[in-house]
């Protein structure tokens, strides 16, 4: 693979928008993907370059879930990591769920350690897949959980996602939330 | 009432949602039997991969093996099952007086 074209970099907000947050969340378990969609084969371009190919679907009987979470409170954030010649990046989500309800808790306890994957939607309806057939998305700790400590605190969930990759690509697939099925 | 399925199957998922990729569309519920046919041809055509269209679809859509002469297009609008068949197979000589004709007629008698 060669070098990536370098090209302009100049101001690009399609229609003026440019809003902050997430709009939707889905999650799925690593091991129920069937198909994973491919990193770029040519990477001649810089759009090329951030865009995955093709479509992630799932093993039957199996689907990505919608995940709800309380409006501001859902971020998708990117850090660079390590040294000079060795820079990667670490892709965290967080988000917070209100209410302790069973099944909230049932999911925060069957999630912590499981290899996992989610498409975060945007607030410009653009899509990201953090997970990848090499490697998943795990949980890591995040101390926002629980009851808060006065009564006009809002108690609930807070999770947090952490996906360690060599770039932030964008999914133009869709995302199916009802089961697959072979027949 | 005709719903979509006579045009379009499902393929690889139970009827349910998905969030489709056309950003501007988001989530589709294929559960729903009146989901308008130009937004499924859009998503057939932008490769959606759990959607095909059925043999009576790809004639009525597509126009494949359809006699497309205004005569012919004119008998299959009087004999369409609802307005929105009637109005995709007018699509297919949409300048046609004859045509337009018998579509404005079907459309006066489903009123």
């Amino acid at each position: 693979m060669g070098d990536i074209a370098f090209d302009d970099i100049t101001r690009n907000l399609p229609g003026g928008n440019n809003m902050g947050s997430l709009n939707a969340l889905y999650l799925g378990r690593h091991k129920e993907v069937k198909n994973w969609p491919k990193e770029p084969t040519t990477e001649d371009t810089l759009e090329s370059a951030a865009s995955l190919e093709g479509e992630l679907t799932m093993k039957d009987g199996k689907r990505m879930v919608p995940f709800y979470f309380t409006d501001d409170t859902a971020e998708l954030s990117v850090k660079e990591v390590g040294e000079i010649d060795g820079i990667s990046l670490e892709v965290t989500i967080t988000v917070f769920h209100p209410g302790m309800q069973k099944k909230i808790l049932g999911f925060f306890s069957a999630t912590k350690n499981e290899d996992l994957v989610a498409i975060p939607v945007d607030g410009e309806g653009q899509k990201y897949l953090i997970g990848s057939e090499l490697r998943p998305m795990k949980r890591q700790a995040s101390d926002g959980s629980g009851t808060g400590k006065e009564t006009k605190s809002r108690k609930g969930v807070a999770l947090s996602f952490v996906w360690k990759t060599n770039a932030l690509r964008i999914y133009e697939g869709s995302v199916p939330l009802t089961p697959a099925t072979s027949a | 009432m005709i719903g979509w399925q006579k045009y379009f199957r499902l393929k690889g998922i139970l009827p349910g949602k998905v969030h489709v990729s056309i950003p501007s569309i988001g989530i589709v519920d294929f559960t729903d039997i009146l989901l308008d046919l130009d937004l499924l041809r859009k998503l057939w055509e932008a490769d959606f991969p759990y959607l095909e269209p059925t043999e009576e679809g790809y004639k009525i859509i597509y126009g494949i093996y359809l006699d497309t002469s205004a005569s012919n297009l004119s008998k299959m609008i009087r004999n369409a099952s609802d307005l929105q068949e009637a109005t995709l197979i007018a699509a297919h000589k949409p300048d046609s007086k004859i045509v337009n004709q018998a579509l404005e007629s079907y459309k006066s008698k489903s009123l």
